[in-house]
């Protein structure tokens, strides 16, 4: 206790005050206390959410793309797992497998379709894994550099929330299933 | 929802906790301000700022109601007062055992057998 308080000198005529340690100001910041009040419930940094939000698409689609990833988008499958009572928990592009979302997004025919035209336009091969975020990660990674990359991952993003806008219609507006229509919508936002 | 966005949120502040942090800046103000009126009743009516430390009844004068519960909330106060350091002149306005001015924690919890020995329990460190 000697020790510590050997460490410390009085300064007369100057009144005890506080600093606030976070921020760099030194005076109180609501910002930083924010940061602070809510520092023991942040999760783990993701990387991969960082590079999505880094795509410069609009925002509807990026959010689309986002509820893809964590798996909060509401395909069939979802709304079943919710209690949600949907008449067949079907794919409603092919008919025939369950439409979950890792489904609707890279197993179904219509999205091997869609992610083939694609690939045939830029004119690389890829494998689409069937994990949305692996699957943005591949996608993104075909080219070198990191400004290019972003475009790639921006296409990745609309050929996703076409998808997702495409099977609304179908679903909802009794729209035919055309991939040609899906691809063309994302040539154009591109 | 609320985490941030390169944490797998959307970045949608939580308010209930961004309004713990507003109103912090009024305990802030408690302790940092001189001279200003409502400080100067709040302190001679409930003690200043250290009385936060003791929960115990509310009162009814609303701010001072408001910053109980904040002081409260998830333990927030003792993380306010981890959030700032003394910045240590003349000693006249630190507790000598309660408050933590000398980076340690408080004298009172890093020497407890000091403390119960002590006479001079709320001194100041000058």
């Amino acid at each position: 206790m000697v020790q510590l308080l050997q460490g410390v000198k009085l300064k007369m005529g100057k009144a005890d005050s506080w600093i606030w340690k976070a921020g760099g100001f030194q005076t109180f910041a609501v910002n930083s206390a924010y940061i602070q009040v809510r520092k023991d419930k942040v999760g783990e940094f993701s990387p991969v959410y960082s590079k999505l939000w880094r795509c410069k698409v609009l925002p509807s689609a990026l959010i689309t793309a986002w509820r893809v990833m964590e798996n909060k988008i509401a395909t069939r499958a979802n709304l079943e797992r919710r209690g949600v009572v949907v008449e067949n928990s079907l794919c409603c592009l092919c008919g025939k497998v369950e439409g979950s979302s890792s489904h609707l997004f890279s197993g179904c025919d219509f999205a091997w379709r869609v992610w083939s035209l694609c690939c045939e336009w830029l004119g690389v091969s890829f494998v689409i894994h069937k994990d949305p975020m692996v699957n943005f990660l591949q996608f993104r990674l075909c080219q070198t550099s990191d400004s290019v990359n972003d475009v790639w991952g921006a296409i990745w993003v609309s050929v996703v929330s076409e998808i997702w806008k495409h099977r609304n219609s179908v679903i909802f507006d009794r729209g035919v299933v055309d991939a040609l229509e899906v691809f063309a919508l994302v040539q154009v936002n591109v | 929802m609320c985490e941030p966005r390169d944490y797998g949120g959307l970045g949608i502040i939580d308010l209930r906790k961004f309004n713990l942090a507003i109103f912090s800046r009024w305990i802030w103000r408690l302790g940092t301000n001189k001279g200003v009126l409502w400080k100067e009743i709040l302190d001679s009516k409930y003690g200043g700022w250290r009385s936060l430390r003791e929960d115990g009844k509310i009162s009814k004068g609303s701010l001072w109601k408001y910053l109980m519960e904040v002081w409260a909330s998830e333990g927030w106060g003792r993380s306010f007062e981890d959030g700032f350091k003394w910045n240590v002149g003349d000693g006249k306005i630190i507790s000598l055992c309660e408050d933590n001015w000398l980076s340690c924690g408080a004298l009172k919890g890093v020497f407890p057998r000091f403390f119960s020995l002590s006479s001079a329990k709320v001194a100041k460190v000058a």
